[in-house]
């Protein structure tokens, strides 16, 4: 099950404290949080922290929670802006970045193609780290939901409470930006 | 279609796959006479776009989940004042728990001071006034024999 496939009855059965139904929407939902926290932030810890904090905020929420808006809507929102504040909490620290070497929830991998995949995906992973590193944490947060997460230009407005023009200039000046390091890159 | 307008274009609602079908057909007709605008669409969709979607999605750790039921069941949990308080001036408890200790010290000293003066004070009076009835009693010594029995009638009465 995934985010968009969680049913009203679900949440009204985890509204009235049916910890099941919500571990069942966790389950459906938590990845996509916690890849949005960790494109958005960089960092592991400020990620699991803003799963804590989101999950935390749906269920203080869920019984309030107007069935008629939409749950996803509603959950990106609250990842993003979670996430966001923790990264604009943690710009005074020391930039830190993803572990890519630690055991941080990857697919299990077992034998020497799965070593050898999982090198490789960790390389493309610190190519799309340092990309991201490049942008401010809004430009990232555009970026993040619409590359990484498919959003549409509408869902990436409600989620960020931005009219559409606003998200389209976002893109293109985060993409403006990363083109010109690509082609320095190139040009090294 | 001119090159700066095409490229407004192809950064945004056609690599996102946002535009309409005319205004699609009107950057691929202008892509297929220029090169300049083809290099750059293919920086766009190699450079940044294919690495950003490619990247692996990872799957929060297993534990994390327990993390946040242990929060979530610490909420039902009913709440006492002291974590009222301590939620709302974190700070301040110690140094409230500091003052406690003190006033409470403080107050049961001077307590037990004040019980020890006055057992002392009553001691004192008990003590002086056994001193004066010795007195008294002694001072019959120095009293002629045949008058004792006189002063002995007067003072109690027998």
């Amino acid at each position: 099950m995934e985010i968009g496939d969680i049913s009203n009855e679900l949440l009204k059965s985890a509204a009235k404290g049916d910890m099941d139904a919500f571990e069942a929407i966790y389950r459906a939902s938590s990845g996509f949080v916690y890849n949005v926290a960790l494109g958005v932030t960089g960092s592991r810890e400020d990620a699991e922290e803003t799963v804590g904090e989101v999950f935390v905020k749906l269920f203080e929420s869920l019984r309030d929670f107007r069935f008629k808006s939409s749950f996803k809507t509603w959950m990106y929102r609250v990842a993003v802006n979670t996430a966001l504040n923790l990264r604009k909490k943690a710009a005074g620290r020391a930039a830190r970045h993803v572990e890519l070497d630690e055991n941080i929830g990857m697919a299990e991998t077992a034998g020497e193609d799965n070593v050898e995949k999982s090198v490789t995906d960790n390389y493309n992973r610190d190519i799309v780290d340092n990309m991201l590193n490049t942008l401010s944490p809004d430009y990232r947060a555009c970026i993040v939901l619409r590359e990484m997460q498919g959003l549409s230009y509408d869902e990436i407005a409600k989620a960020l409470d931005l009219n559409i023009n606003t998200v389209r200039t976002r893109l293109k000046r985060a993409r403006e930006i990363l083109i010109k390091e690509v082609l320095v890159n190139e040009l090294h | 279609m001119n090159c700066t307008d095409a490229r407004h274009i192809i950064i945004t609602d056609y690599i996102d796959n946002e535009v309409d079908a005319g205004a699609r057909g009107e950057i691929e007709l202008h892509l297929s006479s220029c090169p300049a605008c083809r290099t750059f669409k293919e920086a766009v969709f190699s450079g940044i776009s294919e690495p950003l979607r490619n990247a692996l999605d990872f799957t929060p750790p297993q534990a994390l989940w327990y993390k946040v039921r242990a929060r979530i069941e610490r909420l039902e949990e009913p709440v006492s004042i002291g974590t009222i308080i301590s939620s709302l001036f974190p700070k301040w408890v110690n140094v409230a728990a500091i003052a406690s200790i003190v006033l409470v010290t403080s107050l049961a000293g001077n307590y037990l001071a004040h019980n020890i003066w006055v057992k002392a004070s009553q001691q004192s009076i008990a003590a002086a006034a056994e001193e004066n009835d010795t007195l008294a009693l002694g001072e019959l010594n120095d009293i002629p024999s045949d008058q004792v029995e006189k002063v002995y009638s007067n003072v109690i009465g027998g």
